[in-house]
C-alpha cells in the first residue's frame, strides 16, 4: 500500500480554475487525468453523473473541499487529481440533498482498487482536518508549490 | 459476550466508506472495544442492516429496520469526531 504522496503530480494540479458550476470542475480535472492516460474516456461523465446522485462536498474546518469519483471501470492507473478554484464554487454536500458547501479545493480522485488505495484515502483526509493547512494549499501560487506543501504536511503526519 | 458489529455505508461503496471502516475501527480499538466493521453501499442496508448492532452512515439511507444509525461526516473532515465516538460508544454499551 503506498500513501497519497505516491499518487499526486505537478501534472495533476491545476491552479485558480475558473468554472460556473462543480460539473465544470470536474470536467477540466476529468480531462487532465485522461489526457495523461490515468483514465479511460468515460471517466468524466461518470464522475458527473455519480456527483449528481452522490454529492461530495464537505465543509471543514478550514477551507470547502470535495473529493468527485467514481467506479473503478473507469479508470487505468490510480492518482489524484487537486484543483484550486479561483473563486469558491458550490457543491452540493456529502449526504445532503439540500444543503450546499462553498468549495475552494478540489482532490478528483481515480480509484481501480479501494482496498489497495486505503492508505491514500487515509492520508487524505488527514490532510481535511488541518484547517489551516487547507487554507494555505487553497493560496499556493503555483502546481509544485502545491505538491510541496502536500508532501510537507503528509511528512508531518 | 459477543463482538458488536458495526456498519458503514455510503453512497456506492468506493472511497468514503473504506476511510471510515479503517477511521472507526482504529478509534474504537484504541479505547479497548473490540469490534467488527464492514463496509456497504447504501442500496444494500435494507439486506443487511438486521445482523448490524449500528449502522454509519455518510449518507442517507433507508431500510434500517431496529438498527440505530448514525449519520455523519465527521470521520473524513474531523469536525465532530469526539462526539460522534461517544455516542457511538454509547449505543454500542
Amino acid at each position: 500500500m503506498k500513501g497519497l504522496s505516491s499518487y499526486i503530480s505537478e501534472d495533476l494540479v491545476l491552479i485558480h480554475i475558473d468554472a460556473e458550476d462543480e460539473f465544470l470542475c470536474i470536467e477540466q480535472l476529468g480531462n487532465l487525468l485522461y489526457k495523461k492516460g490515468f483514465v479511460k474516456e468515460t471517466y468524466t461523465q461518470a464522475v458527473i453523473d455519480r456527483e449528481k446522485v452522490y454529492p461530495t462536498g464537505l465543509s471543514t474546518s478550514g477551507v470547502g473541499v470535495a473529493i468527485p469519483h467514481t467506479d473503478a471501470v473507469h479508470v487505468n492507473k490510480p492518482a489524484v487529481a487537486i484543483g484550486t478554484l479561483k473563486k469558491p464554487v458550490l457543491f452540493h454536500l456529502m449526504g445532503d440533498d439540500e444543503q450546499t458547501v462553498e468549495v475552494q479545493l478540489l482532490f478528483q480522485l481515480a480509484i481501480n482498487e479501494p482496498s489497495e488505495q486505503l492508505e491514500m484515502l487515509q492520508s487524505l483526509v488527514g490532510l481535511f482536518a488541518d484547517g489551516e493547512f487547507l487554507k494555505c494549499l487553497q493560496q499556493a501560487e503555483d502546481e509544485s508549490t502545491v505538491i510541496a506543501l502536500i508532501q510537507a504536511e503528509l511528512a508531518k503526519a | 459476550m459477543a463482538k458488536k458489529k458495526v456498519l458503514v455505508a455510503c453512497g456506492t461503496g468506493i472511497a468514503t466508506s473504506t476511510v471510515v471502516v479503517n477511521k472507526i475501527k482504529e478509534i474504537l480499538t484504541s479505547k479497548g472495544l473490540d469490534v467488527v466493521v464492514d463496509q456497504c453501499k447504501a442500496a444494500e442496508v435494507p439486506g443487511k442492516a438486521a445482523s448490524y448492532d449500528l449502522i454509519v452512515a455518510t449518507t442517507p439511507i433507508t431500510g434500517s429496520g431496529d438498527t440505530p444509525v448514525i449519520r455523519t461526516l465527521s470521520f473524513l473532515t474531523g469536525v465532530g469526531i469526539d462526539k460522534d465516538v461517544e455516542l457511538i460508544m454509547e449505543k454500542l454499551k
